[in-house]
């Protein structure tokens, strides 16, 4: 035995340090690298977190982080697209990416990504991967190329002092509709939330639900979404403006909802009342509820595109979002309120403590295939768009 | 003698040179941005294979007519309606203290940002808006906003208003450009002598001598109005939305294979825009015949109380609106919570100002920085360039200079970055002043050619005769005369370039942060308050740039 376990480290000898760890190896590389965080600044909260992961980065491992602020991340893809097109294979703008769904579809289609390398991350194995479903994103395999960062649970929240029993099903929610006119809306598909919201919607109302889990089967798809568009005609002329005018998105519905316009507004994260209501842009009765065959739920990730110069770098800040201690100051509603990533269970007790002050995740219902969206939007858009 | 006039020979043909190297040659990458994929290149591998697949996708999108109605009657009644706002209010003010007033409010109207008027005047006029806020309970009785839908109404009446409000103030600057090069006042007192009424005067000599000066900035104004994107997405109709909203959803999508259909939606937005300006053309003509004929009918005119009064009335409702977004934008800065229906914020502090002015001043410096370099640089480019052309009397088309102006940005910034990627230019300032460049250029050009052609060479001759150098008398003499139009094409040309939101981060790489890319980054979100800092840190700097070519030409004696 003892003869074993001394083979054993004698074996293990040659790898070190340099060549067992290549993480070390990693981290001298990234070392006063300047990494370009290509991400959606639309959000002060979001912004002053990335600003607190910069000083934190820089403090620990000596690397510089830029945040560069994008109205829409679509336009990274096509500068990205746009230096793969001029054979500018390295040296490229972007270093890091905050991405998920069509944006990282298009990448990965386009070779634009680096890696795979999640594997490689120290942080990998914390990962909830059991209740989030990970290795997909919209369910297009993930590969390995892009990390999971936040979880998105559609939700919508309401005014308790105005609407005390929100509705948790479509039928309810239509109902609610016809007692109060004018008072329900959803963005235009294919605004983000729109798209959402009809998925939800389906994923309640459709008989197979397991069909939208495989690629689009044209002839299955005016018999899987008649519920649907059953139901819209229905609600239609109920809702606010009678559907002749959408709100442009989640924010928006937020205005709205505070101002009394309406009465449910969407939102893809579950903190995002109580978060709201401290930053004085909700009312104090403002709460949030999901529907009850779950919330509609997806992981936002984060990337590193094929011709970063900080690959290194990218990969050291990912790990640190990662952590424990990164994941525990999102999912603070005073700073941003994401859900974790992580899975609290396997964490020290130390750090499961960090976590003992957010709510658990709401029960949830998987993302169909991205070719049931992409056709939804079309179909919606030839039936009301016009 | 023939020592002094070479410099000017020798230098002046160097300036279209360099505008053809600097601002016209990247439109030919621009173009191929937009005209490879809509004939049907892949965009991955860069193959051409012509097909029709893009056109016919295009056609074949529900609501395309409805969409292309839309955008005419929203683009061309904003057109009008600002240009009849502009050309009757400076007939019922000038020479009274409304004009001075007028003057004085132009430079912060100029400078808002067209998103940040958008969000005020939706907050203004919405069924839960200050209006309603002001009059609820009292007069509305109101428990809740109705559910009217007075903003994104389906004729896109909101949008025309909006557009309509927000284009006056550049008309009105362009034609008091065009009006210090016309004798104004000696013309309406020869005219009044004879018995006309001054709006007579006006009508029959005075607008017939500034049309041709501001008829290209109405052009830009035109194509602004029918390619609009900002403003229409928050104010325009959704179903369907206009033409331009259609375009910029498609170049949203990330999906490769769909960036044929953007770019082939572009052309049309592109040849619609050329339609309606020949349209437009013919109703000139019409317009001027008709003009040649009330000129001679002897009609001095009755006393225009009643139109007096409807235009006053329709000026200060105008800048009555303006300043209500400004005042709602400036509430909104210090608000951390204003509900419905409060007239005024219940809570109000300086915590939004101290916690994003800190992060506003380095984004701050680069905007400066940029827009002075490529406005300066645009303006001596443009001079040089008019200057040249006088003399050899070959103009050049106009519709390849206001291209940049006329076609949607992002499929042409593409194109321009591949091509600055295949030369080896990587991001930096001096790339995104040269981006910024091709998109000032044209402004500056469109605001100045008409002024300066007009320009009386008789004066410059009246110099040569007594012995000047043609460089002496162009200094001395034209530049003095033209200081005001040159001036506010520059300030023109500046806050064009403050504005510049994709140039700056397509050929910057997003490594070069101006204030204008904070805004729209951190502005997508649509907090009012938020939206309203920076809408407001936009405005100061455009504005003082305005400001300074109000005040500059009247510290010059011999000015007009």
């Amino acid at each position: 035995m003892i003869m074993r376990i001394i083979l054993l480290l004698a074996l293990a000898l040659p790898l070190s340090p340099a060549h067992a760890d290549p993480w070390k190896r990693t981290l001298a590389m990234a070392e006063n690298e300047t990494v370009y965080f290509n991400a959606w600044g639309g959000s002060k909260e979001i912004n002053d977190y990335i600003r607190w992961v910069g000083r934190e980065v820089q403090k620990r491992h000596g690397i510089r982080l830029v945040h560069v602020k994008v109205a829409d991340i679509s336009s990274v893809v096509s500068r990205i697209l746009a230096e793969k097109i001029a054979q500018k294979n390295e040296g490229g703008s972007v270093d890091m990416v905050w991405i998920n769904g069509e944006n990282f579809k298009a990448m990965k289609e386009a070779n634009l990504l680096y890696g795979p390398f999640t594997q490689a991350l120290p942080g990998f194995h914390r990962l909830n991967s059991q209740a989030l479903q990970m290795d997909r994103d919209f369910t297009v395999p993930v590969e390995g190329l892009e990390a999971p960062w936040g979880v998105g649970q559609l939700n919508f929240i309401y005014d308790a002092a105005r609407t005390p029993t929100p509705p948790k099903n479509a039928a309810a929610l239509l109902a609610y509709a016809q007692t109060h006119p004018g008072r329900i809306t959803y963005p235009m598909p294919p605004q983000f939330y729109g798209s959402s919201f009809l998925k939800q919607i389906l994923l309640d109302l459709a008989e197979e639900r397991a069909s939208l889990y495989a690629p689009l089967q044209e002839e299955a798809f005016q018999r899987v979404t008649a519920p649907l568009w059953h139901w819209l005609d229905a609600l239609h002329p109920l809702t606010w403006r009678s559907a002749r005018a959408f709100p442009t998105g989640s924010a928006h519905m937020i205005q709205l909802l505070d101002d009394g316009q309406i009465d449910l507004a969407i939102s893809f994260n579950p903190q995002d009342a109580a978060a709201k209501k401290k930053q004085g842009l909700l009312p104090d009765g403002a709460q949030f509820c999901t529907f009850d065959i779950g919330a509609l739920t997806n992981s936002h990730f984060l990337a590193i595109p094929y011709n970063s110069d900080a690959k290194a770098a990218a990969q050291v800040i990912i790990d640190f979002l990662l952590s424990p201690e990164a994941q525990a100051k999102k999912a603070d509603t005073n700073i941003w309120g994401d859900p974790t990533v992580l899975d609290i269970a396997t964490l020290a007790p130390e750090e499961r403590a960090l976590f003992q002050a957010f709510p658990p995740l709401q029960r949830s219902v998987a993302e169909p295939h991205p070719s049931w969206m992409t056709a939804m939007e079309r179909e919606w858009k030839r039936r009301y768009g016009h | 003698m023939e020592e002094t006039i070479r410099p000017l020979e020798m230098i002046l043909p160097l300036f279209p040179l360099i505008v053809i190297l600097l601002c016209l040659a990247p439109l030919i990458f621009a173009m191929a941005g937009i005209l490879l994929p809509a004939l049907g290149t892949n965009m991955v591998t860069g193959e051409l294979h012509l097909s029709l697949d893009a056109m016919k996708a295009l056609m074949a999108e529900p609501g395309l007519g409805q969409s292309l109605r839309l955008t005419l009657t929203t683009g061309s009644g904003a057109t009008l309606i600002s240009l009849a706002l502009a050309l009757l209010g400076i007939t019922f003010t000038w020479g009274t203290p409304w004009w001075r007033w007028i003057q004085r409010m132009l430079p912060p109207l100029l400078s808002l940002p067209h998103v940040a008027f958008a969000i005020g005047f939706a907050f203004l006029i919405s069924p839960s808006g200050w209006l309603a806020r002001l009059a609820t309970p009292g007069l509305t009785g109101w428990s809740r906003p109705p559910d009217w839908q007075i903003i994104q109404d389906p004729y896109g009446l909101t949008l025309t208003l909006a557009l309509a409000i927000k284009e006056t103030p550049f008309l009105l600057l362009i034609c008091m450009a065009a009006l210090s090069q016309i004798d104004v006042d000696r013309q309406l007192w020869l005219g009044r002598s004879l018995g006309y009424r001054p709006h007579q005067v006006w009508l029959k000599i005075l607008i017939p001598q500034i049309y041709p000066l501001i008829r290209l900035p109405l052009c830009a104004v035109m194509a602004y109005s029918l390619s609009v994107v900002d403003m229409a997405i928050l104010l325009g109709p959704n179903r369907p939305p206009t033409l331009s909203v259609v375009v910029f959803g498609w170049f949203q999508e990330p999906e490769l294979s769909l960036i044929p259909r953007a770019t082939s939606g572009a052309l049309l937005l592109l040849g619609l825009t050329g339609i309606f300006m020949g349209i437009w053309v013919l109703g000139e003509r019409l317009a001027a015949t008709l003009v040649k004929k009330i000129r001679i009918d002897g009609n001095r005119g009755r006393s225009p109380r009643g139109l007096t009064g409807i235009v006053r009335g329709s000026m200060g409702t105008g800048f009555f609106v303006s300043i209500s977004v400004l005042s709602a934008l400036l509430l909104w800065s210090v608000t951390t919570r204003w509900r419905f229906p409060d007239a005024w914020p219940a809570r109000v502090s300086l915590a939004n100002w101290a916690s994003e002015l800190p992060y506003a001043w380095y984004p701050m410096g680069f905007s400066v920085i940029i827009a002075l370099l490529s406005s300066i640089i645009a303006t001596l480019l443009v001079i040089g360039t008019l200057e040249h052309q006088n003399r050899t009397r070959r103009p050049w088309p106009l519709w390849i200079m206001a291209l940049p102006i006329l076609v949607p940005q992002l499929p042409m910034l593409f194109g321009i970055h591949v091509a600055a990627l295949r030369m080896g230019l990587s991001p930096t300032l001096p790339l995104v002043v040269w981006g910024h460049l091709i998109f000032v250029f044209p402004y500056i050009w469109i605001c100045l050619h008409g002024t300066y052609h007009r320009f009386d060479a008789r004066y410059t001759t009246v110099g040569l005769t007594m012995g000047h150098s043609p460089l002496t008398c162009f200094l001395k003499i034209k530049l003095p005369m033209l200081l005001r139009p040159i001036l506010f094409s520059w300030a023109v040309g500046f806050s064009v370039s403050i504005a510049q939101f994709l140039p700056t981060l397509m050929l910057g790489g997003g490594r070069i942060a101006t204030i204008t890319t904070e805004a729209v980054a951190i502005g997508s979100g649509v907090d009012r308050r938020i939206a309203a800092i920076y809408a407001l840190i936009q405005l100061t700097l455009p504005a003082l740039a305005y400001a300074m070519a109000l005040i500059l030409p009247r510290m010059k004696r011999g000015t007009p």
